[in-house]
């Protein structure tokens, strides 16, 4: 794993390989981000149109989880470990904090595990495909694979490498890397939200300038009377 | 390949990216059209934020009019005592399409309420169309004075006399356009054609060409300051992906332009107005059928 993944101008997410060894039956390994306060809008229907009313502040979980393992996590280990550890989307919705806090819990947590998953924040990677081990004697190799999800925001991760055997987490270990936008989108980001006004004036005076120097090339090759509405 | 829009926030595919601008402006080119009120709703098909999506559109019409105003300009086809009334209405109507998206992110409503616009004008453009490609063309309109609007009791103050287009109205009346136009190119990011150009033809009575000049004039400053606005108080332009948009809508244009002159106007006005009431119907299947996830991130948290 590298230890800084970078957001440049052409990043679309970023193919990724973990690999360690082990001497134990089973190894799990996890990704997790910062725990974060989300600020989510909750959509309800009325008069058959879908609005957004009312938000739902979500804490206590990351913004992005990632688990890969050999074999469902509960063939290796027991509920109580997997809870412990965190080591699958169930044991983060019981760490769940949910405000309002009149609002049916249990359909909250499952929507908001759904969404994360369709954003490919939250994913289960589970077979011998995904860790793929080699080589025999005392130490076995294992390796993974996998896209690492454009949208995952910048942000620090965790990236952490349990050890299963006897049902129990017999050893683990982590390493900590970053996402950081880089370059031409995070010069940019910065002045729109840092000087917005000048950046607004930024992009008037570029789509003025790529509007006279379109006016240019086209006069030059042959003007085809374009004009816009 | 794939680039990374900084202010909207997503990963998407450059040349899906750059194909949209040259479909939008291939029509353009086809039919005189902007485009605006097409190139937005297919941002939004693609994942872009509604809210990024209409201000970067607005910002890509800045570059879009440029070329045309300047060259009406310099073959003196441009009112600029109407454009400059247009305009101070167009930079009142923009700060209040602004202040208007601001209250509504605060409400948590901005992307309903941009969609619901679209659906409307979508529909009624598509109707306009067809219904005008499949009727007979409509006579020579008839003298001033016989007309039916020209019966409506409404006298409208200010009246002053406007050289350049021949034609004397109240000084109110392209202020007011302005304003109207200015509020729907910050909450939609149109240029606002579709309405300026009827308007200044059939109600105002200006000749085809300064209406034209005219209203790109307006149509540029209007973008300008609507881009300036929305960048300052709602953070939402994204030059990145104005500019790559603006990079495919003019080969399309310029395509597009060119291969009008083979093709039957009439039968494609007809396909063009499908294809538009076609984005409409899918944008209110998109308002009325239930969502993926009933929880929804709030764009720039």
């Amino acid at each position: 794993m590298p230890p800084v993944i970078k957001m440049g101008t052409f990043y679309g997410g970023a193919n990724l390989r973990i690999s360690g060894s082990t001497t134990a039956g089973a190894v799990i390994v996890t990704i997790a981000g910062e725990n974060t306060d989300e600020v989510l809008n909750r959509k309800v229907r009325v008069a058959g149109i879908w609005i957004n009313r009312g938000k739902v502040h979500v804490s206590g979980v990351p913004s992005l989880f990632l688990v890969f393992s050999n074999a469902a996590q509960a063939k290796f280990l027991s509920r109580k470990a997997i809870d412990e550890f965190q080591l699958d989307e169930e044991s983060l919705e019981s760490r769940m904090h949910i405000e309002p806090a009149d609002l049916d819990l249990l359909a909250i947590r499952s929507a908001f595990i759904t969404m994360k998953t369709r954003l490919k924040v939250y994913d289960s990677f589970v077979g011998d495909d995904i860790v793929k081990k080699t080589s025999g004697g005392e130490q076995t190799q294992y390796q993974i694979n996998f896209r690492w999800p454009k949208k995952a925001p910048a942000g620090t991760y965790t990236l952490k490498a349990y050890h299963c055997a006897n049902g129990k987490v017999a050893a683990s270990e982590q390493l900590e890397f970053k996402v950081v936008e880089e370059g031409f989108p995070a010069w940019m980001a910065g002045l729109a939200q840092n000087s917005p006004l000048l950046y607004g004036l930024l992009a008037v005076i570029t789509a003025l300038l790529v509007g006279v120097g379109i006016d240019f090339l086209a006069s030059r090759f042959g003007r085809a009377g374009v004009t816009s509405h | 390949m794939m680039i990374f829009l900084p202010v909207a926030g997503v990963s998407i595919n450059l040349f899906l990216l750059i194909g949209v601008g040259a479909v939008v402006g291939f029509l353009s080119g086809i039919f005189g059209v902007g485009g605006g009120f097409l190139m937005t709703p297919l941002l939004i098909m693609l994942g872009i934020n509604p809210m990024v999506a209409a201000a970067s559109d607005a910002n890509q019409i800045v570059a879009a009019s440029t070329s045309g105003a300047f060259a009406h300009y310099h073959d003196g086809n441009v009112d600029m005592k109407m454009g400059l009334l247009m305009l101070i209405g167009g930079v009142c109507g923009g700060g209040a399409g602004t202040f208007i998206i601001k209250a509504l992110r605060q409400s948590g409503n901005v992307d309903v309420v941009i969609r619901i616009c679209y659906v409307v004008l979508l529909t009624l453009v598509g109707i306009i169309m067809l219904v005008e490609s499949l009727t007979k063309p409509v006579k020579k309109s008839a003298p001033k004075g016989d007309r039916w609007i020209d019966r409506i009791p409404i006298h409208m103050p200010f009246e002053t006399r406007f050289e350049a287009s021949q034609v004397t109205a109240s000084a109110l009346s392209p202020v007011i356009l302005g304003v109207i136009v200015g509020i729907l190119a910050a909450i939609m990011g149109v240029g606002g054609g579709f309405l300026l150009i009827p308007t200044m033809v059939y109600l105002l009575r200006m000749p085809m060409k300064v209406v034209i000049g005219t209203s790109l004039f307006q149509m540029l400053f209007t973008a300008s300051a609507t881009t300036v606005m929305q960048a300052a108080v709602n953070h939402n332009v994204d030059l990145f992906l104005a500019l790559t948009l603006l990079i495919g809508s003019t080969v399309g244009a310029q395509i597009g332009t060119r291969v009008s002159r083979y093709l039957n106007g009439n039968q494609l006005k007809i396909l063009l107005a499908i294809l538009v009431l076609a984005i409409s119907v899918k944008m209110f299947l998109g308002l009325i059928a239930r969502p993926a996830h009933v929880l929804v991130q709030i764009w720039g948290h």
